[in-house]
């Protein structure tokens, strides 16, 4: 960005500005304040405020001077301009002056007051006394959904919602109505916002027009909450998120800037997910554990519950969505052998394959994917599954239109001008998928295929491109034999055919090509086609090797990849392991692990399997009401740790506020059972020697509780080779002594003071009590945010709202000033190197049924064999998310899409509710059956053998199976909406309730300042 | 994928033949389909006064484009009514030239005359009164508009005059 930088005088004082950008972002670069609206860092410029007006003077001899839009003008070398010029000042008080005759005096009520962008930009001009008498224009609002809350009489048209929520995020639902003086925002009607995007707009509007509804209902002034920076615990982007919570419930999430990955904006998952920590089905107590004093559970408690089990062998399962370090310590308590992922061996397969992309493609960052020219997105709905990369994706479709646009002389921060000229050009995309998706309407060519024949057309295009590197493929005649000829062994269809041909010769124009899959559609083949693809890039090849990302569904999938080694086990392993006589083991542990991978006849089976069954988690599930002993966990808002990302990057979450005893972090209570069922512990010393051997063999006694993570660090560090030292801080303990000094302040300097920090409580001040080595404080005290790249908070004198952030980076959409290099994990060379997992051996002694015996028995039953996919939901694909009321509420009535052919087979049409029947064999290869009631779609370019619908299929019909679709008869509509609503009504109620209690909570809720385990008073 | 809360209305059903074919020889001389919405709401418009949500569905739906974007378009321009209005709308000029020159007056002579306010139309739906911004003609101010016809240098007596003529005229014809 900064590569050409010119000298330009800003009242009359030199600064050197980039010519990249325009001339606000160059003025804010300098930390100098210029107020603005309409613009924004990462949507460019369009001027439609009329709020950052500078004056521009000819040369040095211009007195006059003439007043520009700073914001659309470009940086010129030696260009003279003043801020501080009295017309320019005037021009921008009087700009505010006219927006206030509209905007209403409800700050006091206006949930955006105190982090109100319009509140500093006032401030900042100076416009502090209001002459105007007249009558406001005042508009009714509109019911947006129960995520944003919408007050259009705050409304300062600065037209940033609509060029967001349109033109960066793709919405359609969204418009600007009428003209002149009533100007409105808004839906055509009434009606929730569809996009994913929709919780930006609270972030986006500077104003309190777009609100966070969750927030809203249980409000707290920014100035009043206490903040930790986090990371989302929701897919493997890993967001960086800022945390806020008061009196002991979390309050609401919003963005923390990462230039690498999420810039200025996250999704609604990542916004609003985080309500299921203060949800119904947290698990608060702990279960089959005596205590011995009802006041609280101690350390002894737990010893002596876990007493019986000491020196027996337990079998471990990790998690995909806890923190790297509870893994590691499971594992390392456990011992390889008995360490589980919780994967079947199918995912085992997808594991391997991806750890082993992984290693040999580095995976770019979200900002990396802005600058593709070409993208080709396989058998993955990132929409869905990692909404924020399919934003990134969009941006970069940008590219074509930002090329043309640059080759007449527009700047691509001209906005409306680029996109003016653009119009519908776009950079190629293109999408092999089982269902739709929400980037369809983006994509040069979508096509819809089950798995098999996406897998097929990945083959033919491997093909192609050795072809192509042998022979020269240099017209569309040659091309589209070429695809014919390859095609033939496939059987693939004329479409099939002409989509890889288009596919190849995009891919030929392209210069920074990149490749997007994932493992949600669980297919090892498909990953196995892909590197095949990625190698024939690099063989001697023309063309430019793409990138590759592999999207894995949970926020440490990585991280837990990284600990895999060749010993880890299958679930069907580890009931094999279970059953085995010769084992005799004590039972299961199960770290935050809901395996939803499991029919519930397999959780019955596991469930008989082992003796005893410990469960670990912060919601309860299936395991946890079979379990006979569960642990409360924190969740992510209550503890620290590190998720790995889809690159590879490890980031920190940290504590945002101690969790009510007896919740305590996975790590502690790992930490508590680890002398005991930790028989295979072992020192660093051993490890030194032969590894394979006596890697596990020697027992450490361990005395001490690790009551920080740094602590746990050091000792991971000390005791095991294999922690991965990056994470570790370095220096010694006197250096943390001393930035224990420096922590940053959780809460901000505010005015309400110190006193009001347990006001629910007293209104005496609290004692700060500190964490042995933490870097932030549950205290007002300390140093400022942005001290560090992990911010608590974004907030700097002058900018409330989060627009602050531009006073922390090195220059507008540049690096945090104070930013520290990322951390990448390296992923274990056991699973890397080793792809084909074993599995043969262990499948003969599975007592759950392989796959490859259903479908045996499916194809000899029927030729005619469907399969059905179901869709991702933003909202429902991760389980914690889910657990949301809110989310809960936006449930959609059952939807199937079916092909044309389909239909007027089975006479029925669009819109009309449909009795499906599916049926399959299952585990036990028995017949049986599922009957859906479903509203029918249809989708025209569907295959005959791909259905796919919202709604999930029991276990057992996962793979091929048959349909029978007959028109529902009424009573069974009526049953089945009957039964759908009711469902949305215990949500709301669930909603109301949880709601209902935080209120009371917050009048009687001890207030902890300080984070031990139990026992730490 | 999902819509919320929209209507969706089948345009080949809603729409006559005639608004079909020449929306669609619009839409053929546009660059993409959605820029034939402006002359696809006049089409609408001139055969039926005005556009109800009905029609706004219709059209989107002929187009493919969101309802918000069609919305924004008609709401926008103030010549395409989103409410029913009367046989003949009265634009009259609301720009500072026309204030100086006295359309004050005029605007009470209009709404005396056919007892109405802005935004309102008269009982036997004969006229309807709507501001206008400004329609270009300042310099022979006062001024409004009653179809596609101008009228200039307005008094309160001239104005209402217009209307009686209009409606005798209409009467002839009807």
């Amino acid at each position: 960005m900064s590569e050409k930088k010119v000298t330009i005088f800003i009242d009359d004082m030199p600064y050197q500005l980039s010519t990249e950008d325009n001339l606000l972002a160059g003025v804010l670069s300098q930390k100098l304040n210029l107020p603005y609206f309409c613009w924004h860092p990462a949507m460019g410029s369009v001027g439609a405020c009329r709020q950052c007006a500078v004056t521009q003077f000819q040369d040095q001899a211009d007195q006059q001077g003439r007043i520009v839009m700073a914001c659309i003008t470009p940086v010129t070398d030696g260009m003279r301009i003043s801020i501080k010029n009295k017309a320019a000042s005037e021009f921008r008080e009087q700009v505010i002056a006219a927006m206030m005759t509209n905007h209403p005096h409800d700050c006091p009520v206006c949930a955006e007051g105190g982090e109100c962008h319009l509140q500093d930009m006032t401030v900042m001009t100076g416009h502090s006394v209001r002459e105007y008498q007249g009558t406001k224009r005042t508009f009714t609002n509109q019911y947006l959904g129960d995520l944003v809350g919408h007050e259009m009489n705050r409304c300062i048209t600065c037209y940033r919602c609509t060029r967001f929520y349109n033109d960066y995020a793709g919405g359609k639902d969204f418009g600007v109505y009428g003209s002149k003086n009533q100007v409105y925002f808004g839906r055509q009607s009434d009606g929730a916002l569809e996009s994913e995007f929709s919780g930006n707009l609270v972030e986006v509007c500077p104003t309190g027009v777009f609100t966070n509804k969750v927030f809203s209902s249980h409000y707290t002034r920014k100035w009043d909450l206490q903040s930790a920076p986090s990371v989302c615990s929701h897919c493997s982007v890993g967001c960086n998120l800022s945390i806020g919570e008061r009196y002991g419930s979390v309050r609401r999430v919003m963005n923390r800037y990462n230039i690498d990955i999420n810039g200025y904006f996250i999704c609604d998952r990542g916004r609003y997910g985080i309500g299921f920590v203060n949800g119904e089905q947290r698990i608060r107590q702990a279960k089959g554990i005596a205590q011995q004093s009802p006041a609280a559970l101690t350390t002894l408690d737990v010893a002596k519950a876990f007493s019986h089990f000491r020196k027996k062998q337990f079998i471990g399962i990790g998690s995909a969505r806890t923190s790297l370090e509870a893994n590691f310590y499971l594992k390392n308590i456990v011992g390889a052998e008995q360490f589980s992922p919780g994967y079947n061996d199918e995912e085992m397969k997808v594991a391997a394959q991806h750890a082993q992309l992984l290693t040999s493609n580095k995976a770019p960052s979200l900002a990396e994917i802005e600058d593709s020219d070409f993208v080709f997105i396989i058998a993955e709905d990132i929409s869905q599954t990692a909404p924020r990369m399919a934003l990134s994706v969009r941006q970069a479709l940008r590219n074509a239109a930002k090329t043309k646009a640059e080759k007449i002389g527009i700047a691509s921060w001209q906005d409306s001008a680029v996109r003016t000229i653009g119009g519908k050009l776009l950079s190629p995309l293109f999408s092999l998928q089982s269902t739709s998706t929400k980037l369809d309407d983006v994509c040069q060519q979508a096509l819809l295929l089950p798995v098999e024949q996406i897998s097929k057309c990945l083959a033919t295009l491997e093909k192609l491109l050795q072809l192509g590197n042998a022979q020269t493929i240099n017209n569309d005649q040659a091309l589209v034999q070429a695809v014919k000829h390859l095609a033939e062994q496939d059987k693939l269809s004329v479409t099939e055919q002409g989509f890889i041909a288009s596919v190849y010769k995009a891919l030929r124009k392209a210069t920074k090509p990149l490749f997007i899959s994932g493992t949600s559609g669980v297919c090892a083949n498909v990953l196995s086609n892909i590197a095949n693809l990625m190698s024939a890039f690099t063989a001697q090849n023309k063309l430019i090797a793409p990138r590759l990302i592999i999207v894995p569904p949970c926020s440490n999938s990585v991280g837990l990849l990284s600990i895999l080694d060749e010993k880890s086990l299958s679930i069907e392993q580890v009931l094999a392991q279970l059953n085995d006589p010769d084992k005799s083991y004590q039972g299961l542990i199960l770290l935050e692990q809901e395996l939803a991978n499991l029919s519930a006849v397999q959780i019955t089976q596991l469930r008989k399997s082992a003796q005893t069954l410990i469960v670990l988690d912060h919601s309860a599930h299936r395991l946890s009401s079979i379990a006979d002993i569960v642990l409360p966990v924190a969740a992510v808002s209550e503890g620290d740790g590190h998720y790995v990302n889809y690159q590879g990057r490890a980031q920190q979450f940290f504590q945002v506020h101690p969790p009510v005893l007896p919740i305590q972090e996975s790590w502690r209570w790992l930490d508590n059972i680890a002398d005991i069922v930790g028989t295979k512990v072992t020192s660093k010393a051993s490890d030194a020697g032969d590894h394979e051997s006596n890697y596990y063999t020697q027992v450490v006694a361990k005395k001490t509780r690790y009551e920080s993570l740094t602590q746990l660090h050091q000792f991971f560090l000390d005791t095991y080779a294999q922690w991965p030292k990056l994470i570790t801080k370095k220096g010694d303990k006197t250096q943390r002594d001393k930035s224990q000094q420096k922590a940053i302040a959780r809460m901000s300097h505010r005015a309400s003071g110190r006193t009001a920090q347990m006001a629910n409580i007293t209104v005496h001040e609290a004692k700060t009590t500190q964490k042995i080595d933490d870097s932030f404080t549950f205290s007002m005290e300390g140093k400022a945010t942005g001290q560090s790249s992990d911010m608590p908070f974004t907030w700097a004198p002058g900018w409330n709202s989060n627009q602050a952030i531009g006073q922390f980076q090195t220059e507008i959409n540049g690096q945090l000033l104070k930013a520290s290099a990322a951390v990448f994990i390296p992923l274990s060379s056991a699973l890397a190197n080793n792809p084909c997992w074993r599995l043969t051996k262990s499948i003969k002694n599975s007592t759950f049924k392989s796959e490859a015996a259903d479908s045996t028995v499916a194809k000899n039953k029927t030729a005619n064999h469907l399969i059905y996919v179901q869709q991702k939901n933003v909202y429902f694909s991760e389980w914690q998310a889910s657990l949301t009321a809110e989310f809960q509420m936006l449930r959609q009535s059952n939807r199937i899409y079916i092909n044309a052919k389909t239909a007027q087979q089975a006479e029925v049409t669009k819109g009309q509710w449909g009795k499906i029947i599916f049926s399959a064999t299952n585990e036990k290869m028995l017949w049986v059956n599922q009957t859906v009631i479903s509203q029918i779609f249809i989708v025209n370019d569907l295959p005959d053998t791909l259905v796919f619908g919202n709604f999930a299929l029991c276990q057992s019909l996962h793979h091929q199976l048959e349909m029978t679709i007959s028109l529902a008869c009424e009573q069974e509509v009526t049953d089945y909406l009957a039964q759908f609503n009711d469902a949305l009504i215990a949500a709301k109620k669930s909603k109301e309730n949880i709601l209902e209690s935080l209120k009371i909570k917050d009048q009687t809720i001890p207030i902890r300042l300080f984070s031990g385990g139990l026992n730490d008073g | 994928m999902e819509t919320i809360n929209t209507t969706i209305i089948d345009y080949q059903h809603y729409l006559t033949a005639t608004e079909i074919a020449v929306i669609e020889h619009e839409a053929s001389i546009m660059e993409t389909r959605e820029a034939a919405g402006i002359e696809a709401l006049k089409v609408v418009q001139a055969h039926r006064g005005w556009i109800s949500d009905e029609s706004l569905f219709a059209i989107s739906d002929m187009l493919v484009m969101p309802i918000a974007q069609l919305e924004g378009v008609a709401t926008f321009y103030n010549l395409i009514y989103r409410q029913p209005v009367g046989q003949y709308v009265i634009h009259l000029c609301d720009s500072i030239a026309c204030h100086l020159t006295g359309v004050d007056s005029v605007l009470v002579a209009i709404k005396q005359h056919l007892n109405i306010e802005y935004g309102q139309t008269t009982a036997d739906g004969k006229f309807t009164l709507l501001s206008n911004a400004c329609l270009g003609s300042c310099d022979k101010a006062p001024t409004m508009m009653i179809g596609t016809e101008h009228y200039q240098y307005l008094s309160p007596e001239i104005a209402v005059d217009i209307l009686q003529k209009l409606l005798a005229k209409g009467e002839v014809n009807g």
